[in-house]
C-alpha cells in the first residue's frame, strides 16, 4: 500500500506537461473550440453536474478566456512548484469545463485526463495527517486502478459483438478511411 | 499506514466497483446496480471505453460540401486533428440518425455542419452537403466496400 512519491511527483509534471501539450495544439482550432463552439450545448446531467458543464451551458465568452488563462497560468505553476490541492482543483474545473463545452472534438483520452486530474486533487493533500494519508493513498491506486478498468472494459465490451471474435474486426477498422492508413 | 491500510481498500474497490457498474454492458450489471453507478458516476467520472465494441463500424462516413458538380469535398479537408474529430462525430451523429429513419439530421448538427464551412459558404452562397458512406459487403474482405452516398436536408435549417 506504500506510496512512491517521487513517482507521484513525476506523474504529476507529466500531466500538467501534457495538459500544456494538448493547450498549444489546440489554440490554432480555438475560435471552433471554445471562442464561438461547433458543439451544440450538452445536457447538464444534474446539480452537480454544474460544476463540470457550466461553461456549455452558460459560459459567456468572457468567461472562456478567463478558464484558457487559469488552465494556462496553474498548469505551469502545478509544473514548477508542489501541486497544492486548490491549483489541481483550478486546473481540473476549467480543464473538464472546456473538454464539455469543445464535447464533439473530445476522446477517450480526454475523459482519462479529466478523471486523472480530478484524483490529482485529492492525491495533492498529502501526508500530513491520517485522514490526508488516507485520502492520497486512495487516490493514488485510483488512479492506478483507472487505467486497468480502462482496458478491461474496452476488452469485456468486445466479446459482446461478433466481429472480434470471428477475427474479421481489426482488418474492418484499419480499412475504415477514419481510422485505417487511407484516412 | 497500519489499521487505515482497510480503509482505503474499502474506498477504492468500492470506486472501482461503481466504474465498472457503469462502464460494462448493461446485460453484466443488475439494474439496481445500475441505476446506483450512474447516480454516482455521471456528473464527476463519466467516461465509455467502446471503442470499436461490440463492433467496429460496418461503414465509414464523411460529410461533404457540394462546391460544385466537379468539386466536393470533405467539410474537414486541410483542418487539424480536433477539426477532424470533430467532422467525424457530426458524420457520425448523422449518419446514425438517417439509419433510424429520420429524413433530415438534427438542426443543431446542421448548424455544426454549417460553421466549419462557414467561410465557403460566405464566398459561395448557400452550399449543399452530403453523407459519404464507404460500407463493408463481405467482413472477410473489408477493404471491399461499397459507396452510398445520402443528400442532406439542410437549406431550410
Amino acid at each position: 500500500m506504500n506510496v512512491p512519491w517521487t513517482s507521484v511527483w513525476l506523474f504529476q509534471k507529466a500531466i500538467h506537461l501534457w495538459l500544456l501539450g494538448f493547450l498549444f495544439s489546440a489554440l490554432g482550432t480555438a475560435e471552433w473550440l471554445w471562442d464561438f463552439p461547433i458543439s451544440p450545448p450538452l445536457p447538464v446531467p444534474d446539480k452537480l453536474g454544474w460544476v463540470t458543464h457550466f461553461l456549455s451551458a452558460k459560459g459567456s465568452q468572457a468567461s472562456v478566456y478567463v478558464a484558457v488563462l487559469l488552465l494556462v497560468l496553474f498548469s505551469l505553476y502545478n509544473l514548477f512548484r508542489p501541486v497544492r490541492w486548490w491549483s489541481a482543483l483550478l486546473v481540473w474545473l476549467c480543464y473538464t469545463n472546456l473538454m464539455n463545452l469543445a464535447w464533439m472534438a473530445g476522446s477517450g483520452g480526454q475523459q482519462l485526463i479529466a478523471n486523472v486530474l480530478f484524483w490529482n486533487i485529492v492525491l495533492s493533500l498529502g501526508r500530513e495527517n491520517a485522514l490526508r494519508e488516507i485520502a492520497s493513498t486512495s487516490a493514488f491506486w485510483i488512479i492506478r486502478l483507472q487505467l486497468v478498468l480502462a482496458y478491461f472494459v474496452t476488452g469485456i465490451c468486445k466479446l459482446t459483438g461478433s466481429a472480434w471474435l470471428d477475427g474479421s474486426a481489426i482488418g474492418i477498422a484499419v480499412s475504415d478511411s477514419a481510422f485505417g492508413p487511407n484516412g | 499506514m497500519g489499521r487505515n491500510r482497510w480503509v482505503v481498500i474499502t474506498v477504492v474497490v468500492l470506486h472501482t466497483l461503481l466504474l465498472l457498474a457503469y462502464t460494462l454492458p448493461v446485460q453484466f450489471i443488475p439494474g439496481m446496480f445500475r441505476s446506483l453507478s450512474i447516480a454516482y458516476a455521471r456528473p464527476l467520472f463519466h467516461q465509455s471505453w467502446q471503442l470499436f465494441a461490440p463492433d467496429p463500424p460496418p461503414c465509414s462516413c464523411t460529410i461533404e460540401v457540394i462546391m460544385n458538380e466537379n468539386d466536393i469535398r470533405p467539410i474537414d479537408q486541410d483542418r487539424g486533428y480536433l477539426e477532424h474529430r470533430m467532422a467525424q462525430t457530426i458524420a457520425r451523429s448523422i449518419q446514425s440518425e438517417l439509419a433510424q429513419g429520420d429524413s433530415s439530421p438534427r438542426p443543431e448538427l446542421v448548424r455544426a455542419m454549417k460553421r466549419m464551412v462557414g467561410d465557403i459558404e460566405r464566398e459561395l452562397g448557400v452550399l449543399e452537403f452530403q453523407l459519404h458512406e464507404e460500407c463493408i459487403v463481405d467482413p472477410q474482405s473489408p477493404t471491399e466496400r461499397i459507396v452510398r452516398i445520402t443528400k442532406l436536408k439542410t437549406a431550410d435549417q
